[in-house]
């Protein structure tokens, strides 16, 4: 039957434990062994326990069903002999179906007077000389202790304790080794247990530390409920036809990229102005009250349409709210299409790099500015429609910049549009209409809107949502921006 | 172009930018400047049609068959610059060559003889060739010359563009994609041109005719023909303006009727407008009286 030594060892001056277990087998040939460091444990009992643990991986490393584990602390093993969980909680449990002796440590040589009260009894083996022993538990204690520590918690990952053993198997021998098999197989009980350990000590470790939200187990973390809660509450902002809100879910969502791509003359800007525009409705009014960033890489932002379109705007708000504007509530004023004017922060950029410096910008940019609640960039792909001679540089830099608007959205909480024209590309042995630079681009937004002609009016298609079903419906653009089609037959309630 | 390493480079347009942060700009402020910046066409009708005039800082298409007036729109807006609140003179990028001087010379008002004096001519042969003059046109403006006689250069026309695509390009897709790399960049530098000196670029182009109905705003009946602007939808996409040239045969016998159409503009609607050539110029008429 095989034997599993453990032992334990404490660094109180760099606030580290480790923990070792070295297997032999009854003739005293080398099996394998394990060491472990613990940042932060400096608990001798706790350590112990975690060695005896370690045991049991390295047994269940190496197939062995029937084994010894020998261990110098006393505390340890009548915890486990009496299937109390003591204060080490399951860990002794998962010992519970092996012998378990005690072991002489000899007569020297405390590398910790914490460990003085240990029991010493006489050694088992009669192959190797005790010392002989003890300085390859020690060795294999130093080796432990001069690893880098991989571990950050209180736990350490099952995946890090695997490389430590390879690191710690071959470099020791006196004796002949057999390294220890490099497969590393659990079963399903252990992952459990694990999972329950390391779930525990976090929280405790979280608590310690004092972190603001106590229902969350990892610092950042968020649970689904609060996600959910806040999902629900999430303002959409509003694209000026009730149709178009109707397929978007209420309009463009904030913390999501929305991609919007068309052909020429379709409507993209101005749809692009019209978000630009609606993201300024008051709060009172139903908007979000917010100000936009509108990149241009296109010299399609023409200042007096968006004039026009603020007008508008504003002559629907007065239309829909007439009461609200009697009320002459002290602090909002009067609503004026140049106060939406000046709520657009206007980039205009003439080359790729340009548009990569400012999106780089954007990030400092949006931490001043927290006012903003949409970015629109029209149009994304232009300029990287010329040739480029390395086209993985094309499609690095792409990534970068959804990635980057990505985490931009998420962040600061705001919605991201993408505006995109279109190309022809030939498939299946035809040329079929898709967004420029697809393969490249195509899975980084969230959303993807198209809009299309259809005979003589003009449609938009839900291409891409992860909530919604794909739908289409006719828009309209008129001289105060999009609005929804008319329809001859019904008289349609405008709301924003 | 070959791309950078991962720093953005200084750009080879004019020095006084700063290239450290971006700055952003508030269009209130851009708004009386955008307003009076128009390049008028010399008649109120047709201005009408583009709300005051060719928009500054964007590129404008004219498209229309051969014969449809383009050529001479462009002569006319040449002439017109220096006298416009622009007070600009124009470069002429002459692709369909030769230069039409003697219709210049017609079109030339007899009270200001020197307005030829601020028309530059440059021929052009092949896109590279377009694009090293576009350099050098940018390197000219961002160092102009101080004389009482020469005005500053605002407004850019180029006719045509289509011309410059006839030769060198077959219809291979590596060629063509090739050739819609070309127009980017093209427009790129253009646009680019346009906006750091407020120039009106105006750029015209040939029909081509449409098999299948398209639909939308690219295509138009010309001739009794269905036609489309050439160079496609990728060229289609680096424009911002374009500006359908049409003429039909009318049906009380061979008085012909032209038309300009807005094909798409990011603040126009889309509305046409009659009009006429003659010696003088390009001028707008009433739609007739039923």
């Amino acid at each position: 039957m095989p034997k599993i030594n453990v032992d334990a060892a404490v660094s109180k001056s760099s606030a580290k434990g480790a923990a070792a277990a070295f297997c032999r087998s009854n003739d005293g040939l080398y099996m394998g062994a394990s060491a472990v460091v613990f940042k932060g444990i400096t608990d001798p009992a706790i350590l112990e326990t975690l060695a005896c643990r370690e045991a049991m991986a390295l047994a269940d490393d190496l197939i062995i069903n029937r084994l010894q584990v020998a261990s110098d602390c006393k505390q340890v093993i009548t915890d486990v002999k009496e299937g109390s969980l003591g204060k080490f909680g399951p860990g002794p449990a998962n010992t519970s179906c092996f012998a378990v002796s005690h072991q002489t440590k000899g007569s020297t040589e405390r590398r910790n007077p914490a460990t003085a009260r240990r029991r010493t009894l006489a050694p088992r083996l009669p192959v190797r000389a005790d010392s002989q022993a003890r300085a390859l538990r020690h060795g294999h204690a130093i080796l432990a202790g001069s690893l880098p520590p991989f571990v950050r918690g209180p736990l350490p990952p099952a995946s890090a304790v695997h490389l430590r053993r390879r690191a710690a198997a071959p470099s020791f021998s006196a004796a002949p080794s057999r390294l220890a098999p490099a497969y590393f197989g659990r079963d399903m009980k252990n992952e459990i247990q694990e999972s329950v350990d390391i779930l525990k000590a976090v929280k405790g470790a979280n608590k310690f530390k004092g972190a603001e939200e106590p229902s969350c187990v990892l610092k950042g973390a968020q649970n689904a409920w609060d996600m959910l809660s806040e999902e629900q509450s999430q303002k959409h902002i509003s694209t000026g036809s009730s149709d178009l809100n109707g397929i978007l879910g209420g309009g463009i969502h904030c913390k999501e990229v929305t991609e919007i791509g068309g052909v020429p003359g379709v409507g993209k800007t101005q749809l692009g102005i019209q978000l630009a525009i609606n993201v300024q409705i008051p709060v009172d009014y139903g908007g979000l009250g917010g100000k936009a960033v509108y990149i241009d890489t296109e010299g399609s932002f023409m200042v007096e349409r968006v004039y026009q379109i603020a007008e508008g705007c504003i002559s629907d708000i007065m239309e829909y709210f007439p009461h609200h504007h009697h009320k002459a509530s002290s602090g909002k004023g009067n609503l004026q299409p140049e106060g939406f004017l000046s709520g657009i922060y206007y980039f205009r950029i003439c080359s790729y790099t340009e548009q990569i410096a400012v999106i780089n910008y954007l990030e400092k940019f949006l931490g001043e500015h927290k006012d903003v609640r949409i970015v629109i960039i029209d149009s994304v792909t232009f300029h990287f429609r010329q040739d480029f001679d390395d086209l993985a540089l094309r499609t690095r830099v792409l990534s970068g910049l959804s990635l980057k608007l990505m985490k931009l959205s998420k962040t600061y909480n705001l919605a991201v549009v993408l505006l995109n024209q279109v190309t022809t590309k030939f498939t299946e042995g035809s040329f079929q209409l898709t967004l420029a630079l697809g393969d490249s681009w195509s899975h980084s937004c969230t959303n993807r809107l198209i809009l299309y002609w259809k005979g003589n009016e003009r449609c938009a298609y839900l291409d891409k949502s992860p909530s919604l079903p794909v739908a289409s419906t006719p828009y309209a653009v008129t001289s105060k921006g999009v609005r929804d089609a008319a329809t001859p037959n019904c008289k349609r309630v405008r709301i924003m | 172009m070959r791309p950078p390493a991962a720093k953005p480079l200084v750009s080879t347009s004019s020095s006084s930018y700063n290239q450290h942060e971006p700055r952003p700009e508030n269009p209130l402020l851009l708004l009386a400047s955008s307003r009076a910046a128009k390049l008028s066409l010399g008649c109120p009708l047709l201005d009408r049609l583009l709300s005051g005039g060719l928009p500054a800082a964007s590129v404008t298409e004219i498209a229309g068959e051969s014969a449809s007036g383009k050529t001479q729109l462009c002569l006319q807006l040449a002439l017109l610059a220096p006298l416009s609140p622009l007070s600009s003179s124009s470069l002429f990028l002459c692709s369909d060559l030769p230069f039409p001087l003697r219709r210049l010379r017609l079109l030339a008002p007899k009270s200001h003889p020197d307005l030829l004096d601020h028309v530059f001519v440059a021929a052009v042969h092949s896109p590279s060739d377009l694009l090293s003059l576009l350099s050098r046109a940018q390197h000219h403006l961002s160092h102009p010359t101080h004389s009482p006689h020469r005005l500053p250069t605002r407004v850019i026309l180029l006719d045509s563009i289509a011309s410059l695509f006839r030769a060198d390009f077959d219809a291979s897709p590596a060629d063509l994609k090739r050739r819609s790399g070309l127009f980017f960049k093209i427009s790129a530098k253009l646009k680019e041109l346009a906006y750091r000196h407020q120039c009106v670029v105006v750029v015209t182009n040939q029909v081509v005719d449409v098999v299948e109905g398209n639909t939308g705003n690219t295509m138009a009946w010309s001739s009794g023909r269905q036609v489309s602007p050439a160079l496609g939808l990728s060229w289609a996409n680096c424009v911002n303006t374009r500006l359908f040239l049409t003429r039909e045969v009318g049906s009380d016998g061979g008085s012909t009727r032209r038309h300009m159409k807005v094909a798409f503009a990011p603040h126009l609607p889309e509305r046409t407008c009659e009009f006429v050539i003659r010696r003088d110029g390009v001028f707008g008429v009433e739609p007739a009286q039923r």
